[in-house]
């Protein structure tokens, strides 16, 4: 059994989250200290297996602007954040593109696709 | 006869957005944008990290997400945008700019938003003593470069400062590839938001260093080093024989915002010492009665959803008044009791419900919030924690106003 101070990255409280479970199982015995269903599920994420929200920028052909925003759908495991650049890296797209538009389906096998997150005309 | 606007807006970021939606939202029919970018959206199209939208979109969007989304509905609201446009004065009911297109020019308005935004402060403004080699940049000037402009701004970095576009920043320039050496901060507590110290520096290892501050930079053509040196958490003064060289190329700063009020002060609008931005009463409304003010420009907020809320309100009030239905009525001061630095709002208009954003002046663990009209407690709040990096608010209603003649903050 282990137990875990957990602040909360969702929202600028960084409420301090105490979560107990066993670590090698993966399960969680307890959970206090949130005050909102997302800092829930942020901390026991985070107790198992952290996972970040990836952002960044990829070159874009046939525009005004030499990049475009782009972001992971879904956060992906922490560890796989300094892999994934080295992917993203390697990216170039064409506009026009807009907000939401898949870029890479099912992104490193994440099961979460890389979107555009800005806007190119 | 040359169009008059019921409301201009100046800036098109994120505070000039949503005033010109909430504007239009409010029955102002001609809504006029001046923007000096190429595009709107201000800052937010830089910061492409997510954490935007939480409390305004109950989703959390990247900066270009949350812009898109405004901006989207600016065009649908068929509100008139001017683009690389610069205002260079701003009068009580004109603006003056210039574009290549109009050339120079006076658009006149009922009443006028003021929504400019703040600029970083910079290596002369804190005086950090040394060479002047390249590599030193401010934090956001650095962050444009490298996630607008493909543009690498060094490989082994050091960053002064622990505000959130600082900590932003270390993530970032780890991600591309850049070690990131130390985050030196002058105070004894971090400037930024703790969830931006957790996901920006602790997940990457990046060492804090709380009550340290840079004390020379090295370097002749671009940066070598800087020597970090520990201060006395009282006096800030560096403490002799702490000093120490990190070998560096860059070194990025993140020392604090300015609302950039140039415009303000030319047009003699009465400018608050200790937010440096104008003084307004809970309409958003400036010492001159067209002119409104909203955003960053006013006061240095922590998060855009909170600019947003702002300068919608901004953008209603000058609608009404552009249109003749804001009340007008004698004010009270907002007075900033025990461990309060500042309250937005300065002025309230006790016939109308007022919200009060205030920041501590230091941060402390178990506190009790109180609100006072006159000597009189009519609000008690027990908070956990206060923290100069987080605004707090408070509502006060006109009944609790009533024959009053200060209403006053503290934090004990």
């Amino acid at each position: 059994m282990v137990t875990k101070d957990i602040i909360c990255i969702t929202c600028p409280q960084g409420c301090i989250i105490k979560v107990s479970g066993d670590l090698a199982k993966g399960e969680i015995a307890s959970c206090e200290g949130f005050k909102c269903p997302r800092g829930k599920k942020y901390a026991e994420n985070e107790f198992v297996h952290p996972v970040r929200i990836l952002t960044s920028s990829v070159k874009v052909e046939g525009a005004s602007v030499p990049l475009v925003a782009v972001r992971t759908s879904a956060p992906i495991p922490k560890e796989m954040l300094l892999p994934a650049m080295e992917e993203v890296k390697k990216i170039t797209v064409t506009a026009p593109l807009t907000p939401g538009d898949v870029i890479v389906e099912n992104f490193m096998g994440t099961g979460t696709d890389l979107v555009a997150s800005g806007c190119i005309e | 006869m040359a169009k008059i606007y019921d409301v201009i807006v100046v800036g098109g970021g994120p505070a000039g957005l949503a005033a010109a939606v909430g504007a239009k939202e409010a029955g102002a029919e001609n809504v006029l944008i001046v923007e000096r970018d190429v595009s709107l959206g201000g800052i937010l199209q830089q910061c492409i990290h997510p954490g935007f939208g939480l409390k305004y979109f109950n989703e959390e969007l990247s900066g270009p997400e949350y812009a898109y989304r405004f901006i989207e509905k600016v065009k649908a609201a068929g509100i008139e945008v001017k683009l690389n446009t610069m205002v260079l004065e701003v009068g009580e009911d004109s603006i003056t700019g210039v574009n290549p297109v109009d050339g120079l020019f006076t658009a006149q308005g009922k009443a006028i938003v003021l929504a400019m935004g703040c600029r970083e402060r910079t290596r002369g403004a804190i005086m950090t003593p040394g060479t002047r080699p390249a590599g030193v940049y401010t934090a956001g000037a650095a962050q444009r470069l490298v996630n607008r402009q493909n543009m690498m701004v060094g490989k082994k970095v050091v960053i002064l400062g622990s505000g959130d576009i600082g900590m932003i920043m270390a993530r970032r320039m780890t991600l591309e590839g850049a070690e990131v050496l130390a985050v030196a901060e002058i105070m004894d507590y971090t400037a930024g938001l703790t969830r931006n110290r957790v996901q920006c520096l602790d997940d990457f290892g990046i060492p804090l260093l709380l009550s340290h501050t840079i004390v020379e930079i090295k370097g002749n053509k671009r940066v070598e080093g800087v020597v970090i040196a520990e201060v006395d958490p009282a006096t800030k003064q560096p403490i002799a024989g702490t000093e120490k060289l990190y070998e560096c190329d860059t070194l990025l700063l993140s020392c604090g915002l300015i609302p950039e009020n140039e415009l303000t002060r030319e047009a003699g609008i009465k400018i608050n010492p200790i937010t440096n931005g104008p003084e307004v009463n809970q309409f958003m409304q400036t010492s001159c009665e067209k002119v409104f003010a909203c955003g960053n420009v006013v006061h240095v907020n922590d998060l855009v959803d909170n600019v947003t809320d702002e300068s919608i309100r901004a953008g209603k009030y000058a609608a009404q008044y552009a249109l003749g239905t804001l009340p007008k009525a004698a004010e009270i001061p907002s007075v900033t009791g025990n461990n309060v630095r500042y309250i937005c709002p300065q002025r309230i208009c006790p016939d109308a419900p007022a919200k009060l954003f205030f920041r501590a002046a230091a941060p402390k663990l178990g506190v009790t919030m109180k609100v006072y009209a006159d000597d009189k407690e009519i609000y008690s709040k027990k908070l956990i924690k206060i923290n100069p990096g987080e605004m707090e608010n408070v509502e006060v209603t006109p009944e609790q106003m009533q024959g009053v003649s200060a209403i006053k903050i503290e934090v004990i």
